[in-house]
């Protein structure tokens, strides 16, 4: 049995099933991300005290330049599946996938940099919020590597048996990875700036 | 939206960061005036007027494109 809509848009909602799963799926994600920003906000409004330049800001704008990249390469790998590229499509979906991979090891270090200083989320309630929400746009990151290295590896077939179907997964795809990079461009200024 | 118009979007909102991140940088500068905080505001300044310039060519050459 063929599962309808995953090309073709609906005629009551005027989109495939995928993109308005995906929309939904996003919708759930601001709200997830949005508590926990709320909850930052009452936590700083009501500290007497918040500490200033306890991150390494070189680090997180390394990190800002590594995301925007990706989301460069991510929307050239759905370019080129448009335009039926394929090479040239796993180039930048590999190319997404290993700067999503840096990102990941500048954290580390700059994870482990913190707690061999004993800089724990228990140290503060900045470092608290600050792993809280780091963390979770980590596992994120990690989420969308496990969703590429899948379209990379055997998810690839379908594009040899449906390339309409295949290039929609991209995009939705290319749509996560957009969320994920747009909740760095507000946690790096919050975070390590203000 | 299409992955185009949230490219497009995620780029603008990219430029307004590079914006702060240069009065943050300027911010500094008059404060402990370090030459590293000059170079990074000059830097962020570079970095969003190139995405200005990427942000406007994706749109005019992915017309074509939904």
């Amino acid at each position: 049995m063929n599962i309808p809509y995953t090309v073709e848009e609906r005629p009551d909602s005027g989109l495939a099933n995928g993109k308005l799963g995906i929309w939904l799926f996003l919708a759930s994600e601001v709200m997830l991300f949005g508590a926990l920003f709320s909850t930052y906000i009452i936590l700083r409004t009501g500290a007497t005290e918040w500490p200033h330049g306890e991150l390494s800001v070189p680090l997180g704008a390394l990190n800002t330049v590594l995301l925007i990249s990706s989301s460069v390469t991510m929307v050239m790998a759905w370019a080129m599946l448009k335009l039926h590229n394929w090479g040239r499509h796993r180039l930048y979906l590999l190319a997404t996938f290993a700067l999503a991979g840096i990102f990941l090891v500048n954290k580390y270090f700059e994870y482990s940099d913190h707690l061999a200083r004993g800089e724990g989320p228990s140290h503060s309630t900045f470092l608290a919020i600050y792993f809280t929400l780091t963390g979770l746009h980590g596992l994120h990151i990690v989420g969308g590597m496990v969703v590429m290295a899948y379209l990379l590896g055997p998810g690839a077939k379908l594009w040899k048996q449906n390339p309409d179907q295949f290039t929609n997964r991209i995009e939705y795809t290319g749509l996560y990875w957009h969320f994920v990079d747009l909740v760095w461009i507000f946690l790096f200024p919050v975070l390590y700036l203000l | 939206m299409s992955l185009r118009a949230f490219h497009l979007l995620f780029i603008a909102l990219s430029v307004v960061l590079t914006a702060f991140f240069a009065a943050w940088a300027a911010g500094q500068y008059q404060r402990a005036h370090e030459m590293s905080y000059a170079l990074t505001g000059v830097a962020s300044v570079a970095s969003g007027i190139g995405l200005a310039v990427y942000g406007a060519a994706f749109q005019r050459k992915t017309k074509k494109l939904s």
